[in-house]
């Protein structure tokens, strides 16, 4: 049996936040069962793969999957039989759940929940358009801890126009203080076409320091590894055991199927995703065709491009030895001038055995990344 | 004889852009016979893939047809068509010097414009015969009566025979070819019989050598003798002569005075067969050559290099290849330290320059990097030496210049009225000097400024279209040199100084092109992992600064929900990206960045 990791998209919110570019919706919750029944159908046509394979973990994510009602949550996970450890986390954002609803996550059988907290200072959230307050959040994880989640994510923003430095500090002993095993601390990017990116254009909003980005970052790194996170990713740090092992999957080219509205796969020899649109999404699942819009094959040549690209993105770079098992060729003989260059230049470090990122390669893998490509 | 050449009309069709020039000529064309509808590929005459684009004619076409009259008699109509731009004015004349009428077609709602003026005049300085023929009568907005009027009042010629048309949709087409037999003249019977005939044109072809395009002034152009170009000086064995018909040729075996038509001449070289010269027999050659003969004087420069440098060679082709078709365009190899090698070319006029590095980049699928574009300048030195200079680079130090000067241009500028204080405010930004300006009619106004050459062609034709709606029109001509305040202006990345982006401006122009080409630069200038000054200098002397800031980190934070798709695309795009930009120093510039600081006003 091959093992296949299952993502799952809800791309509803409540509201959308002033950064956001990505698949959901929140002007159309009235869509939400027709949603859910397409869901259904897309994991019924896909069937064959599933009953064939060892699921490893599943993840729930979004827009907000915890926003709709928790039977939805639990319908869809019942549709799939998983590995006895495998790791199933659902995406929640502090406002949208309570006690009884974590209480129910739990007896579905989710074991890790992360929480789009992003900051714990009440203006940060206000500018980012958030719908909770710190007093929410801090409520909600504690919750989540008494309903029985023991593996708790929390996500964090840099970089944020008129964030300072000692505020950022200040989420980071908030997020120490609650006690969760795992913290992803991701600098801003600013989507296109959001308000945000309007707001800076038009001069709304100061224009995002990049010196305080990168200061805020190394604060991040100091502070949680002094309290026992372990960085095992460009943004991800967690204690010993508790690192995201969906996530992990993606970066060491693992199969997985997504469904759902703009839901990505790889596959097969394939990466290919949804139709983004959610009443287009729907229409197809109702006409029993899937609702497939990209597709792209992944040959070896291809292969090797995101093993290095994805692979160097944790903190524990790729081996040698693995490279040369996976692709029957040496990581040298592929591409021994990018990887001098990188060296020389201070980006990749080498210990003869493993390839990975320096603290500036941290800060610049795209350079790295654009050498492999 | 007599009689033959009573029949013959050489005409050519003269209309600003979009009057509809090459659709009337297409029902010429498809009226007398020569081709079903159904063959016509429409537009016959433009058939260069951005002549028709851009609905402009860039190089000279005729076509012979024959017309059976209402009088019983058939006529031959030679269609000469001319090239339709201000930068072309010689070719048009000599084109016209082939024709002894013209048809001036103006549009029935939009009236006479600028460049149609200037074409009328050429026409009748060169003494044809002109047959107005107002277009375009199917629009609603079509006043025809005023246009006659117009044409009356403005150019000077009768106008009450006009045939009133709609070439789009064939109305009254064959009025214009009645009017045609009844009012453009035959050919002029000539005093003696020495083979003399006018170059109206030439191309080149891979099988045949140049195709020469003749006028018959006096005597006959004979199979398989041997001519005489007077101006050039080469001779040449005649080795096909013929009609041209619409798409192609019709070999004959001579071609008589009075007559259109073509020869090939295993000639290798378009050089060698320049517009306006004279072709006479060798063995009794014609002891005057037609007049009006000049050499193409180019009057824009800029440097042209690839985008890529490894396509040099590619580039140097593609120059070589359109310069068998061009006589006019010159070009020399020239090397940059930001641009490393490429080629210093010379143009007609703006349009010509834009034309050609059109068609190297489709034709030729080259990605170019352009300078910006520069006229000649008299160099007066302290010894008393002259200079000229056409390129930045080649500028003595400020300190060896005793004084410099500038060509000037008389613009005429067609504008509606309520465009006029735009237009106006455009022209005294330019350091145009107000000549006079004519009512045409109560809603249209001719200005005359002289404008110095190096304004026209820094985007002047861009800003005049967008402060006018696209409605004013714009004729120049170069007129004389005057003395001016001119100074090379440097711009430097990071410190150095970047040879690429200089350029000679007005004195009082320096300061605030200066700010705008650093402002420009620092949008287009991608951040670097250190601070970049972006300065404006005048010999030693900053005159603006600005800063493309550093940044502090390229990374992706955010990489789950498996789009892996979209970040190797983002990747590699970007890679691509630095692989067209260019490394000055330390600093990597991409080729929009060279590019925008040519256009500063739009």
């Amino acid at each position: 049996m091959n093992d296949l990791r299952i993502y799952i998209h809800i791309p509803f919110c409540k509201q959308r936040c002033s950064y956001c570019d990505f698949v959901t919706y929140d002007d159309k919750s009235y869509l939400m069962h027709s949603y859910f029944k397409a869901l259904d159908t897309e994991i019924a046509l896909n069937r064959q793969y599933i009953e064939k394979s060892n699921i490893t973990s599943v993840f729930f994510g979004g827009g907000t999957p915890s926003y709709p009602d928790a039977k939805f949550i639990k319908a869809a996970l019942n549709k799939f039989d998983l590995a006895e450890d495998a790791e199933v986390t659902i995406e929640a954002n502090p406002g949208t759940v309570d006690f009884e609803k974590l209480s129910i996550y739990r007896e579905a059988g989710i074991n890790r929940i992360s929480f789009g907290v992003q900051s714990f200072e009440n203006d940060m959230l206000i500018i980012m358009g958030r719908i909770h307050d710190r007093s929410m959040a801090i409520r909600n994880i504690k919750d989540a801890k008494k309903a029985g989640f023991d593996n708790i994510s929390i996500d964090l923003m840099h970089g944020y126009p008129l964030q300072t430095e000692e505020g950022f500090r200040n989420s980071l002993s908030s997020v120490v203080d609650l006690g969760v095993t795992h913290v992803s601390c991701y600098s801003l990017k600013v989507g296109e076409d959001t308000p945000l990116q309007s707001m800076l254009d038009k001069g709304l909003l100061p224009e995002i320091d990049d010196e305080k980005d990168r200061n805020m970052y190394k604060a991040a790194q100091g502070y949680l590894q002094a309290n026992g996170y372990i960085q095992y990713e460009i943004a991800n740090f967690a204690r010993p055991g508790f690192q995201c092992r969906h996530n992990i999957g993606y970066w060491v080219l693992d199969e997985y199927l997504g469904f759902g509205a703009g839901a990505h796969s790889y596959y097969n020899g394939r990466r290919f995703s949804n139709i983004t649109v959610l009443g287009e999404y729907i229409r197809s699942l109702n006409e029993l065709k899937l609702p497939e819009d990209y597709s792209e094959t992944i040959d070896m040549e291809e292969s090797i491009k995101e093993f290095m690209i994805l692979g160097l993105r944790m903190t524990d770079g790729i081996s040698i030895n693995v490279f040369s098992q996976k692709f029957n060729r040496g990581l040298y003989s592929v591409y021994g001038n990018e990887i001098k260059d990188c060296i020389d230049s201070g980006l990749l470090i080498s210990n003869g055995e493993k390839i990975k990122l320096t603290q500036n390669g941290l800060d610049f893998a795209n350079k790295v990344f654009r050498k492999f490509i | 004889m007599e009689d033959f050449k009573n029949r013959i009309r050489n005409f050519s069709i003269i209309a600003h852009i979009d009057h509809g020039k090459s659709t009337l000529a297409d029902r010429i064309i498809e009226k007398t016979g020569l081709l079903t509808e159904r063959e016509m590929e429409d537009q016959i005459l433009d058939n260069m893939e951005l002549e028709r684009e851009r609905g402009i004619t860039i190089k000279s076409q005729a076509v012979r047809m024959i017309y059976n009259a209402r009088d019983g008699n058939g006529y031959i109509f030679n269609l000469i068509d001319t090239p339709g731009h201000v930068d072309f004015t010689y070719e048009v004349s000599r084109s016209l010097a082939a024709c002894d009428g013209a048809i001036l077609v103006v549009d029935a709602a939009q009236g006479i414009e600028a460049q149609t003026l200037a074409n009328v005049y050429l026409a009748i300085e060169n003494g044809l015969e002109v047959l107005p023929v107002i277009n375009k009568i199917d629009l609603p907005a079509a006043r025809p009566e005023h246009v006659i009027n117009e044409i009356e009042d403005i150019i000077g010629i009768e106008a009450q025979h006009a045939p009133c048309i709609s070439a789009k949709n064939g109305v009254n087409i064959e009025e214009v070819l009645e009017a045609i037999v009844k009012y453009l003249p035959p050919p002029d019977i000539p005093k003696g019989d020495i083979l003399k005939a006018l170059i109206f044109d030439s191309k080149y072809d891979s099988y045949k050598g140049v195709i020469v395009f003749v006028r018959i002034m006096e005597g006959t152009l004979k199979l398989n003798q041997t001519v005489l170009m007077m101006n050039t000086g080469c001779t040449h064995l005649v080795n096909e002569v013929g009609y041209m018909k619409p798409g192609g040729y019709t070999p004959a075996e001579e071609l008589k005075t009075g007559e259109v038509g073509y020869f090939t001449a295993s000639i290798k070289n378009v050089g060698d067969t320049r517009v306006g010269d004279t072709v006479t027999a060798a063995e009794n050659p014609s002891g005057q050559p037609l007049h009006g003969y000049k050499e193409a004087v180019s009057m824009v420069f800029c440097g042209i290099y690839p985008a890529d440098g490894a396509r040099y060679n590619d580039l140097r082709d593609a120059l070589e290849k359109l310069k068998l078709n061009d006589a006019s365009l010159l070009y020399e190899p020239e090397s940059s330290v930001a641009l490393g090698f490429g080629f210093r070319c010379g143009f007609l006029g703006l349009l010509h320059m834009e034309i050609i590095q059109e068609r190297l980049e489709r034709e030729y699928d080259m990605d170019l990097v352009t300078t910006a574009p520069s006229v000649i300048y008299n160099v007066i030195k302290g010894d008393g030496t002259r200079l000229k200079v056409d390129n930045p680079a080649n500028m003595p130090d400020a300190a060896d210049i005793d004084w410099m000067e500038e060509p000037i241009a008389r613009a005429g500028i067609i504008v509606p009225s309520k465009y006029l204080g735009n237009i106006m405010e455009l022209c005294v930004e330019r350091r145009g000097v107000y000549i006079d300006m004519v009512y045409l009619d109560e809603s249209r106004i001719q200005l005359n400024y002289n404008i110095p050459l190096n304004e026209i062609i820094y985007d002047f034709f861009d800003a005049l279209k967008s402060r006018s709606k696209g409605y004013a029109s714009l004729d120049y001509e170069v007129t004389e040199y005057v003395r001016s305040k001119l100074v090379k202006l440097d711009i430097m990345l990071n410190g150095e100084k970047i040879d690429a982006l200089s350029f000679i401006v007005h004195e009082s122009k320096a300061y605030s092109r200066g700010r705008k080409i650093t402002e420009k630069l620092k949008e287009n200038i991608p951040r670097h992992q250190f601070e970049i000054p972006v300065q404006a200098c005048i010999g030693g002397k900053i005159i603006a600064r600005e800063t493309v800031r550093a940044y502090r980190k390229d990374v992706l934070a955010k990489c789950y929900g498996g789009d892996i798709s979209r970040k190797k695309k983002l990747l590699a795009k970007q890679k691509e990206g630095k692989k067209r930009m260019r490394s000055l120093g330390n600093v990597e510039v991409p080729q929009e960045a060279f590019m925008s600081v040519l256009k500063l006003d739009t």
